[in-house]
């Protein structure tokens, strides 16, 4: 019985065009991840008319045969990030994750975007994935040691 | 859910029988049941069906209500429903009733050599019981479907015969015949079914004995004819009512003839809810029944012993299920869960674990778990349980493979795969027929409804879950529930696309594992429940199952708006026709058409990982379908380094990637629009200057950059054409290689092409227009730009852009025109491709301005380069550097004006201006002039007169506005003119204008003008005061004793006054003028006097005067004014103007002189009537009075004092002394004048010396000072005093008197002598 862990992340821009997605672990097939981070979008645009609180969490967008759920989560200038989480098989034995659990892992997120986007040297245009190795590095970071009830 | 026995899915609704009703072919299909012909009770009758239209009509509505509405009548928020659900079914007049017990048993079938004899038969049960050794179960089998069906088709909660009234004719005892006939029937039939009210041990009972079914009886009686036509009807029905013992509105219901469809209707919905009711009681009897049979906690005795037979577990998970089943009849869902849990319950712990895994028990098992969970699953998603439910279907995958993995195959085996598929699709079939409202697709609001606000707040659900009390129903297996548990992902129940793809999903491990299976393997060695044995599984095609699946997800997340993970379903189903094309070659056009439909969306958002899977999978299709336009877009998309990745291997060569291809057909031609694209090629087209004129020569830079794969070859394109919008002339750059430079020796990416003089104009066809070619090189290396200077003459005016820029490429296979917008806000993405990073970075290098412009400069590369230059870009200022202005052709004519005079026009003068055209065009131009002159007083602008320049002709007199020709003009002469106009009679601000219009010879259609405008404020020439005073006339005045003899009428006779009036008069402008001449008119007098003007003596031959505005000049006029008649004493007035003829004194010399006239107006001078006044007057010469020598210093002063009335008058005059003079003359007196008389008295004054205060300067700079001689002369009569007025040069009068003007020079003098004295 697997333990739930992130399976990946992803950065998607104002503009729905991806700005970074990081599978863990890293060799597992990205384009699957692309097609599923994609197919998100359409839950952030069918539910962003009526998020008129200003809370970023978007929370559970959905989840895929039953191993795999994506949770999303949204800056104030647009930018989306979205992490899929792998439950482990989806078994009933799995602890199932608490609600906002992974909002620190979305405000790591979010801070280790921030940091990225205030480098004056960084070209904010999301026209090209982020090369920043600082910033892959963190998500990094955060996709693999993160486990429910873990702090980063 | 198709693969399961549908008796074991179906939801369960009460049956109702319909009896001979409508034509045999619209009955149900005849269910089969064991030993149903032979045993069963059959219900005979001979009347025949009705098939009037009537009865199909009532058919059709029974068969409308057949298990609709099931969940639509679901209880809301635990409501009675409120129309009851039925399963209704249609059958012919006989009806086999199933049996209740089985035969008994033929003997062979149980002899046994172990068992010896034959054994006595101990009871008999059910047909399909596990104890009756006919029966499918027998001897150790649980639950066979028969149960159901027997339930479900045959065996009725309700039993409707449906008979028909006789009405063919009004025969009474035909009727009678007919009526007796259907009583006789209908209590055949009636026999058969226990009648209402019957205590319930009538079923409860085992004994054969007792025929009758608790099936409650009713009759629906039709008829075809009404009431009026056939009278005897209502006696008729209570009639037969009466014999039959049917109740009406309970057992008998009668349909009237016409009735309507509506009226059917109502009377279907009557019928069945009336049974309603009963047939809730009849399946709670059965459940009761059930129930006891449970609590008995006994197996009941077999048939026949056997030695194998259903533990007492299985028994009472038999009993659990059929408790289930018959709640369930009764639609009490929460009931049915309850006992289906318990049932499952007991299959896991007693059946499978006591059946062997290969047998057909532990198949059945397996089929009653799972349909046994998806009723339980239901029964959840009935009563709102949501995450029950989806937590009950998970936890059954689970307990399923934790049960395979133990006993069974275990869970890698195809079949699991193909069991979870299946199990998938059943939870998304079951959430498709429960259609639940939570997670419906929305509806968008119409336009304009007053929902739209309230529609808007509501979001499309994806899942639903999380309501209160789910956790306490959880599934059994390791999570157990619990209040307050955590909700997982998982436990959402989502909407059933999620599941159609899950399912195709595992569809397609199924097919993977499949493939692995060795083709000579046992049957037994492979799990094959409910799916294909390992010899078919191997050569099992799922493509077309996964496609299937795929469409329905995809219609499923379409209706909910999700456009892209529809999109991704559009692409897995490409690939698997993709697949499938493969294999059998045909099916690659569909998936072409799904793939290029899911690139779109890919492309619009930047997806370049994922738009690139699916662009070399259209290239693939395109190749295997024939399909060339495909394989080239793709393939020129696929060039685009920036974005996609390079394929190892692949040869990137736009020229030749249709080569080797038979499957194309046809040489394809394409169009492909560079917003529809990714592409590789950039373009940008530069103006050298965003304005410029018609007649210039404009340059511009094209240039055009490849971001191709580095391997990839260099693309040659045959012709590359402009367009622009506006007055510009397209531009087509043919390739040719004779054009192609030697390799480059500098490592520069960048080359720089010079068309500048090599385009040439050219037609394709005489009529079509012209266009502009050059040849020149159009390959373009991977990383190259190339930058094409070209120029234009610009032909007409007006705004030009940049449009567009066709890449032609030309090749055997096929011939593409690629078309790159080249306007700022298409290439930025806004069409159906998002912006690539170069776009974005040329976006960043912006200018000042806005601009992205560049233009490419050659400069000098440094002292390391050796003098050789490379190419640099220089940012443009403009904004759309695209864009130019073209201005119309400057005018080179050169026109001045000069006027005559410097400084202000003068009104009533006479304008000279000179004009001046000099042609620097490079041609002949006829000129004309025009002047216009601009904030004219007044309506109608002067005449301007042209003066003939040779003074020969005579002047020309035109009015303004109109053209004055000035004639040809040959390049580089110039022509002069000179017109005058006479300026306004009132100050104005004015200004003139002077346009040459004109026109080269050989451009008679293009007007061009150029205007000279000059600013030209008219203003009065002088400033003047005037003052008025009077005089002492020297003249006596006329003798009161004495009149004239030649008295002519006209001559005026009155005492003639004289007056002064002083103009003092500057130049208002800054020139000096000349006065030549003044004169003083007089227009009109009143008061009945004669004014004339004394001619100055100083004025009349008198030099001109200069006047400029620092020097003013006096004029003064003497006015002799004379009343007509002396008695006339009457105040006058005289309105005099001042009329002035000047000229400048600095025109320039060749100007003529010109003296102007100007008539000043002067306010009306007024002549006070006749009254005695005293006149101060300075003489010069020794007054008479005086008898003394001339002292120096001393002035002579008179006073005249004048009496005009007729009456002698007494004044008494007083001289008053004054610290400032001396004077000498009576101090004190009395005078006495005559009427018509005057008297002057003299006075010398001497002024002591200059009082520095009373010191001042007279006009004209003569030092003096004022004194002020007090004379008070009082009327001794009227004790009036007199004013003393001035009557003289030299006597001034202010606010406190008379003052006399003293030269300070004689002052001096004087005071020096006082002071020797």
């Amino acid at each position: 019985m697997s333990s739930t862990r992130i399976a990946c992340i992803a950065i998607i821009g104002k503009n729905n065009s991806p700005l970074h997605l990081s599978p863990f672990p890293a060799t597992s097939n990205t384009l699957k991840y692309h097609f599923l981070t994609h197919a998100t979008l359409d839950v952030f645009q069918a539910r962003l008319p009526l998020k008129s609180n200003g809370d970023s969490d978007f929370g559970l967008l959905y989840s895929v045969d039953e191993g795999l759920a994506a949770y999303g989560w949204l800056t104030n200038t647009g930018v989306k990030i979205i992490v899929v989480v792998d439950v482990g098989g989806g078994g009933a034995g799995t602890p199932a994750m608490k609600d906002g659990e992974l909002k620190p892992v979305f405000r790591a997120l979010q801070t280790a975007y921030i940091q990225l986007v205030c480098n004056p040297f960084y070209e904010n245009d999301e026209a090209k994935p982020i090369t920043s190795k600082r910033f892959i590095e963190e998500v990094k970071r955060i996709g693999e040691n993160w486990t429910p009830g873990f702090a980063l | 859910m198709d693969a399961y026995p549908p008796e074991l899915v179906t939801h369960e609704a009460p049956l109702l029988i319909v009896s001979g009703l409508g034509s045999p072919e619209r009955h149900s299909p005849p269910s089969t049941y064991p030993q149903l012909e032979q045993n069963g009770s059959l219900i005979a009758c001979a009347v025949a069906p009705v098939t009037t239209p009537a009865g199909e009509l009532l058919l059709d509505y029974f068969l409308k209500t057949d298990c609709s509405g099931i969940w639509a009548a679901r209880p809301a928020e635990r409501q009675k429903p409120q129309t009851p659900a039925w399963r209704i079914r249609a059958v012919g007049r006989d009806y086999t009733l199933p049996p209740r017990k089985a035969r008994p048993p033929a003997d062979e079938h149980f002899t046994t050599p172990l068992e010896g004899p034959p054994t006595r038969i101990q009871a008999l049960h059910s047909p399909i019981s596990p104890l009756s050794p006919s029966s499918p179960l027998y001897p150790d089998g649980v639950l066979t479907p028969l149960w159901l069906r027997k339930h479900q088709t045959l065996l009725p909660a309700a039993f409707c015969a449906a008979y028909e009234l006789y009405t063919d004719t009004n025969d009474g005892p035909l009727q009678n015949q007919h009526d007796n006939a259907l009583i006789a029937a209908i209590n055949h039939q009636k026999r058969f079914f226990a009648p209402p009210g019957s205590s319930p041990a009538a079923i409860s009972s085992d004994d054969i004995r007792s025929p009758a079914f608790r099936s409650r009886f009713v009759v629906a009686l039709l008829s075809e004819k009404s009431i009026l036509s056939s009278p005897r009807i209502d006696e008729r029905l209570s009639y037969i009512k009466r014999s039959t013992g049917l109740v009406p509105g309970i057992t008998f219901f009668f349909l009237p003839a016409h009735s309507s469809p509506v009226e059917v209707h109502q009377f279907v919905a009557t019928l069945l809810t009336t049974l309603h009711p009963h047939a809730i009681d009849y399946y709670r009897e059965l459940s009761k029944h059930t129930r006891r049979k449970r609590n008995r906690g006994s197996v009941p005795p077999p048939t026949v012993p056997s030695s194998r037979a259903l533990s007492l577990h299985a028994w009472s998970l038999r009993y659990e299920l059929k408790l289930g089943v018959f709640a369930e009849f009764r639609q009490e869902l929460d009931v049915a869960a309850r006992s289906y849990e318990a049932a499952y319950e007991k299959l896991f712990a007693e059946v499978f674990e006591t059946t062997t895994s290969w047998s057909e028990r532990w198949t059945e098992a397996r089929l009653l778990a799972d349909t046994l969970t998806l009723r339980i699953v239901r029964c959840h998603l009935w009563n709102e349980q949501y995450t029950a439910a989806k937590r009950r279907w998970g936890s059954h995958v689970v307990q399923m493979a934790a049960v395979l993995d133990r006993k069974g195959l275990g869970t890698e085996t195809y079949g699991f795969s193909a069991w979870m598929a299946r199990w998938n699709r059943c939870l998304a079939e079951l959430l498709q027929a429960a259609n639940l409202a939570v997670l419906a697709p929305l509806v968008p609001p119409a336009r304009g409804s007053l929902l739209d606000v309230d529609g808007a707040r509501e979001a499309q659900a994806l899942y639903v879950g999380g309501e209160k009390g789910s956790a306490a129903v959880s599934g059994g297996g390791g999570g157990g529930g619990g209040v307050g548990e955590r909700m997982a992902a998982a436990d959402y129940l989502h909407h059933p696309g999620f599941y159609y793809l899950a399912a195709a999903e595992h569809l397609g491990e199924r097919a993977q594992r499949g493939k692995r299976v060795s083709v000579g393997a046992k049957e037994s060695s492979y799990d094959t429940y409910l799916c294909l044995p390992p010899a078919e599984e191997v050569v099992w095609e799922g493509e077309g199952p996964r496609i299937a699946l795929l469409g329905l997800a995809r219609r499923e997340f379409e209706a909910r708006g999700q456009r892209r993970m529809a999109c991704g379903v559009v692409y897995s189903v490409a690939k698997l026709r993709m697949a499938a094309a493969a294999r059998s070659g045909v099916g690659w056009g569909e998936a072409l058409k799904d793939l290029r439909a899911a690139a779109g969306v890919y492309r619009r958002e930047g997806w370049w990982e994922v738009l690139e899977e699916v662009l070399w999978s259209v290239v693939e299709c395109g190749r295997m379908s024939g399909d060339g336009g495909s394989v080239v877009v793709a393939g020129l998309e696929l060039l685009c380094g920036e974005v996609f990745r390079e394929r190892r291997g692949w040869r990137y060569d736009l020229g030749r990637c249709l080569e080797g291809i038979e499957a194309v057909k046809v040489r394809p031609t394409m169009v492909v629009r560079g917003g529809d694209v990714v592409s590789f090629l950039t373009a940008t087209y530069t103006f050298s200057t965003p304005k410029i004129h018609v007649g210039d020569l404009i340059t511009s830079q094209l240039s055009i950059t490849s971001t191709a794969h580095p391997s990839s070859t260099p693309i040659t394109f045959t012709e590359l054409k402009l367009t622009f919008e506006g007055p510009l002339k397209p531009i087509h750059l043919h390739h040719s290689s004779s054009c192609v430079p030697p390799p480059p020796t500098t490592t520069s990416r960048v080359t720089k092409l010079d068309l500048k003089n090599k385009l040439t104009e050219q037609h394709t066809t005489p009529d079509a227009p012209s266009f502009l070619a050059a040849d020149t090189d159009l390959t373009l290396a991977p990383g190259e730009t190339k930058v094409f200077e070209l120029a234009a003459v610009l032909r007409e005016a007006g705004d030009a852009k940049a449009v567009c820029a066709t890449f032609v490429f030309v090749s055997d296979g096929f011939e593409l025109d690629f078309m790159l917008m080249l306007e700022a806000d298409e290439e930025e993405g806004g069409g159906g491709v998002h912006i690539l990073p170069s776009a974005a970075a040329r976006r960043r290098q912006v200018t000042a301005n806005g601009g992205s412009g560049a233009w490419w400069i050659e400069a000098p590369l440094g002292a390391a380069g050796g003098g050789t230059t490379e190419l640099r870009r220089k940012p443009l200022r403009a904004v759309e550097p695209g864009r130019v202005e073209i201005l119309p052709r400057p005018p080179k004519m050169d026109v001045t004006a000069r006027s005559a005079v410097v400084g202000d026009v003068y009104v009533n003068e006479i304008v000279r201006i000179e004009f001046g055209a000099c042609n620097g065009e490079d041609e002949e131009a006829v000129v004309g002039v025009e002047v216009k002159i601009l904030g004219w007083p007044g309506e109608e602008p002067p005449k301007i007169t042209w003066l003939s320049p040779d003074s020969s002709a005579e002047a020309e007199q035109l009015a303004t506005t109109a053209h004055y020709p000035l004639g040809r003009l040959p390049p580089g002469a110039s022509a002069k003119r000179t017109f005058t106009f006479p300026s306004p009679s009132i100050p104005a601000d004015c200004a003139i204008e002077i346009t040459a219009h004109y026109h080269l010879v050989s451009d008679p259609e293009t007007p061009i003008s150029k205007p000279v405008v000059a600013e030209m404020p008219v203003i009065n020439p002088f400033r003047t005061s005037f003052d008025f005073s009077p005089r002492v006339h020297p003249d006596p005045w006329p003798d009161y004793f004495s009149l004239p003899d030649d008295l002519a009428p006209e001559q005026p006779l009155g005492i003639t006054q004289r007056w002064a009036l002083t103009v003092t008069i500057a130049a208002q402008g800054e020139g000096t003028l000349l006065l030549t001449e003044w004169a003083l008119p007089v227009h009109a007098v009143a008061g009945g006097i004669v004014a004339t003007v004394v001619a100055d003596a100083a004025a009349a031959g008198g030099q001109p005067k200069a006047l400029n505005s620092g020097a003013p000049a006096t004029l003064t006029f003497l006015l002799d004014v004379q009343k007509m008649s002396l008695e006339d004493r009457r105040a006058a007035s005289a309105d005099v103007a001042l009329s002035l003829s000047w000229r400048r004194t600095d025109t320039s010399p060749e100007w003529p002189e010109v003296t102007n006239t100007t008539l000043l107006p002067v306010p009306r001078l007024p002549v006070p009537g006749s009254e005695p006044r005293v006149l101060a007057a300075v003489v010069s010469a020794p007054a008479p009075v005086s008898p003394s020598a001339d002292v120096p210093g001393v002035l002579h002063l008179q006073y005249v004092l004048e009496n005009p009335t007729n009456y002698f008058l007494t004044f008494s005059v007083v001289m008053e002394a004054s610290e400032g003079f001396a004077f000498s003359g009576p101090k004190q007196t009395v005078v006495q004048v005559l009427p018509v008389a005057r008297v002057a008295l003299g006075y010398r004054l001497f002024v002591y010396r200059a009082d520095a205060a009373a010191m001042g300067e007279r006009r004209g700079g003569e030092k003096g000072v004022w004194v002020r001689p007090a004379l008070r002369v009082v009327d001794r009569y009227f004790n009036k005093t007199l004013r003393v007025s001035p009557g003289s040069e030299g006597v001034g009068l202010d606010k406190n008197g008379v003052m006399v003007w003293v030269p300070t020079g004689e002052v001096e003098e004087g005071g020096k002598v006082v002071e020797e004295l």
